[in-house]
């Protein structure tokens, strides 16, 4: 059940040094939006952000808030253990768990979380998040063979597919195909246009190709002389990339940065 | 122009050639004691070997020589040894968990260099440190508890600083896959990175056990050697025949039997040593096939 | 499975295309219609329907906008795209062209008929034929068929020249038909530039499908028996 994400003001620290702004932005529920910007412009810090995963780093903090539907993910009492369990993520390098298999990868969730989902009901939960990730039909007959026997694409289509079995609310990806050969990539990126049906997806990436291609909405970030890094602009990545309304936005998209 | 050599590039040969002679050499000379030491057991110990070495009792008194064996040593040496994993295991583990997922400062610092500087102790100070400190330094009440707590010192460092490698070694993605989930901190270690770092601690283990099964020195001051044991399975009190001990007490002995009995009870030693050892590369590298990190 | 949202965007650039053609043939036949039959009524109707043709245009602009802004096609979708862009400009343009003949007959309209049609008739049908045809080639992406199409371009303009001459004797003999006469001038004149928008249609298939237009054009010109003009 896909839900809108709402970050109102949030800025973030490392220790003592500022990263990002009051940040300002809504994602849609059911739609792909997409951060992009030069590196350094704090687009990683901010996914981060959304599910609580900066926050482990040692020193760091995070300051304003960021609601997933009606809930304040930093609001009072909230538990960290539990957003990240509705809020699903992508990394950037495919990291299945090595010492399991395809199978168990993909139940890890569920089964950290001790739901005490078993047998029949564990399978059928495999298989539907295998297919939901593309990935069924290609590793239906070896379930039990290790996770690291795949490819690159299909690793991360895995890795995918584990998020999915938390049945999240929201999926973040950051940069999930930037250590890809081209045609997984197309994969993965047909992949989300699919997943955006009934999940909202935010993505990180720094090939604004892909955010043309895939992206409804775009958000534009940069760090000023200052290096912390704010919100550009953000809207429809149709207008985005045809008409962009901040000349700073027209100037990186165009590559006439630095 | 490639093909033309020059000068230079005969002189760089000849230097290539006489690096790679000289480490030859090197590595040769290095093993030769090695191969030395193993002629020698095996020659010298392997005539020994016999069922009947394997399961009669040592000897209660010198020249009691062949009419003896070493099964009390042996079961000695598996109590002992037994008692020190008990001990050393979950203490070298834990410790290592705590040095991996530690945030720094100055405790986690002044932990590791303890560590560091028992893991350097010799032995023999162990043996003192443990045996003043159990009471057992008088002899009047040796144990084979105290013994493998003298062990314990000098094994559990090696395992946590296998565990602290192998768990840093470990890339950031797995426990942020891990904690993506919204998996917790104790569930991340014990499900996810622990296995994962498995074959790493599982070697040291292993390597750790290899060493603490030959020491003697610790044996000395917390079991006492200067009479011949009889078999005793109590661990908290009274005197424990072990290997390297019985290997000492028959060694010293003039009677020739003895020394006979002594050189049996090495070659079994070095046997079970070197087994070991080659168990903790066969495993290194089996699971190490298993559970690449792309 | 690799891209199919943006295959679904090409595919349907191309059928806009295409059913924006179908409509401009239908208004073609209207405009010829209404002039004969000099009905009043259809020609105002054809004038108001002008603005749908802009619209669909707009809309085939729109959409080739987005794909090129947010897909980088390349190759023969990039080549594609810019021939939708211009067949839909060419397409705009020759519905203009009937919104001209729609005015035309309003203006005639109570003038005594002449005996003009039948060859206006000739010249708007193969118009409409080299129209179908182009579109096919269109969906085909089949540049011999657009070669066909662009080799028989002659065929209208000498229906046109003989039409003029015809024409021109006529009202030099006959006073009384000037009026007339020169309206139907601008009808097949109209007719005549309707044809020539026809052969950029089918240059525009030739560069999809060949990318070289001009290799293509001297291929044409190489096999075709001169023109007898």
């Amino acid at each position: 059940m896909a839900e809108a994400v709402s970050a109102q003001e949030v800025s973030a620290w490392y220790g003592k040094k500022l990263a990002i702004r009051d940040v300002t932005l809504t994602m849609e529920a059911a739609k792909v939006t997409a951060l992009i910007g030069p590196s350094g412009c704090g687009k990683s810090t901010f996914l981060r952000s959304i599910n609580r995963l900066h926050e482990v780093i040692p020193g760091a903090r995070i300051g304003g808030d960021i609601f997933v539907g009606k809930e304040n993910v930093y609001g009072k009492g909230m538990d960290p253990v539990k957003v990240r369990a509705k809020i699903g993520m992508v990394f950037q390098r495919p990291n299945p768990f090595p010492t399991m298999s395809i199978y168990n990868n993909v139940a890890s969730g569920p089964r950290l979380h001790g739901k005490g989902i078993r047998g029949k009901a564990m399978d059928e939960l495999v298989e539907k998040s295998l297919k939901q990730a593309a990935l069924w039909d290609e590793v239906k007959d070896r379930l039990k063979a290790p996770a690291t026997g795949l490819s690159g694409g299909q690793q991360q289509r895995l890795c995918i597919a584990r998020a999915l079995a938390m049945k999240p609310e929201v999926i973040l990806l950051d940069e999930p195909a930037s250590a890809l050969d081209p045609i997984a990539t197309f994969k993965i990126e047909e992949l989300l246009l699919q997943l955006k049906q009934e999940y909202t997806v935010v993505i990180v990436t720094h090939n604004m190709q892909q955010a043309a291609r895939v992206a409804d909405n775009t958000a534009f970030m940069l760090a000023g002389q200052d290096l912390v890094g704010e919100m550009v602009e953000y809207g429809a990545t149709q207008r985005i990339f045809s008409a962009p309304e901040d000349p700073r936005t027209q100037d990186y998209i165009t590559g006439r940065f630095g | 122009m490639i093909a033309d050599a020059g000068p230079r590039f005969g002189v760089r040969k000849l230097t290539d050639r006489v690096g790679t002679w000289a480490s030859i050499v090197a590595v040769a000379i290095a093993i030769v004691p090695l191969i030395g030491l193993i002629g020698f057991v095996i020659q010298r110990g392997g005539a020994e070997l016999s069922w009947h070495f394997l399961t009669t009792p040592a000897p209660a008194s010198p020249d009691g020589g062949l009419a003896g064996g070493i099964s009390t040593p042996i079961v000695g040496t598996l109590i002992i040894v037994g008692l020190t994993c008990v001990m050393g295991i979950p203490l070298g583990i834990l410790s290592g968990i705590y040095l991996a997922t530690s945030r720094g400062g100055r405790f986690t610092q002044g932990v590791r260099f303890a560590c560091d500087v028992i893991a350097g102790l010799p032995s023999i100070l162990a043996g003192i440190l443990v045996g003043a400190f159990l009471l057992t330094y008088d002899r009047n009440q040796p144990s084979a508890l105290a013994a493998s707590v003298a062990l314990t010192l000098l094994m559990f460092p090696t395992v946590t600083r296998a565990t602290d490698a192998a768990l840093s070694a470990i890339p950031p993605e797995l426990r942020e896959a891990a904690l993506g989930l919204g998996a917790t901190d104790a569930k991340t270690v014990f499900k996810v990175l622990i296995p994962t770092a498995a074959s790493g601690i599982v070697t040291a283990i292993i390597l750790g056990i290899a060493r603490v099964a030959g020491e003697t020195a610790p044996l000395l001051f917390t079991l006492g050697f200067l009479g011949y044991p009889t078999m005793n399975l109590n661990p908290f009190h009274g005197v424990m025949p072990a290997l390297p001990g019985e290997i000492y007490v028959e060694i010293s002995s003039p009677f020739s039997k003895d020394k006979a009995l002594a050189l049996g009870a090495a070659f079994v030693l070095f046997f079970i040593v070197m087994f070991l050892n080659l168990l903790a590369r066969a495993m290194t590298y089996r699971l190490s096939q298993r559970t690449r990190v792309v | 499975m690799t891209r199919e949202h943006y295959l679904g965007q090409l595919a349907g650039l191309a059928s806009g295309v295409e059913s924006m053609a179908a409509r401009v043939v239908e208004t073609i036949r209207a405009s010829v219609d209404a002039l004969e039959a000099l009905d009043v009524a259809s020609a105002k109707t054809i004038i108001e329907k002008d603005s749908e043709i802009d619209q669909a245009r707009h809309e085939i602009d729109e959409q080739a906008f987005v794909v090129l802004a947010t897909q980088q096609p390349t190759a023969i979708d990039l080549r594609l795209v810019m021939a939708a862009w211009r067949v839909g400009d060419e397409l705009e343009r020759i519905g203009d062209y009937c919104s001209g003949i729609a005015k035309l007959t309003l203006t005639m309209a109570g003038e005594p008929k002449g005996d003009a049609m039948p060859q206006i008739r000739a010249m708007s049908a193969i118009t409409i034929e080299l129209l179908e045809k182009a579109v096919q080639a269109f969906q085909d992406r089949d540049e011999a068929a657009a070669a066909a199409v662009w080799a028989r371009d002659d065929e209208v303009d000498d229906l046109y020249q003989d039409f003029y001459r015809n024409q021109i004797d006529d009202m030099v003999n006959h006073r009384k038909r000037v009026r007339r006469g020169t309206y139907m001038l601008w009808v097949a004149h109209n007719i005549e530039r309707m044809a020539d928008r026809v052969t950029n249609i089918a240059e525009a298939v030739a560069f999809v499908a060949t990318a070289d237009v001009a290799t293509w054009r001297s291929q044409i010109e190489a096999e075709s028996v001169p023109s007898s003009l």
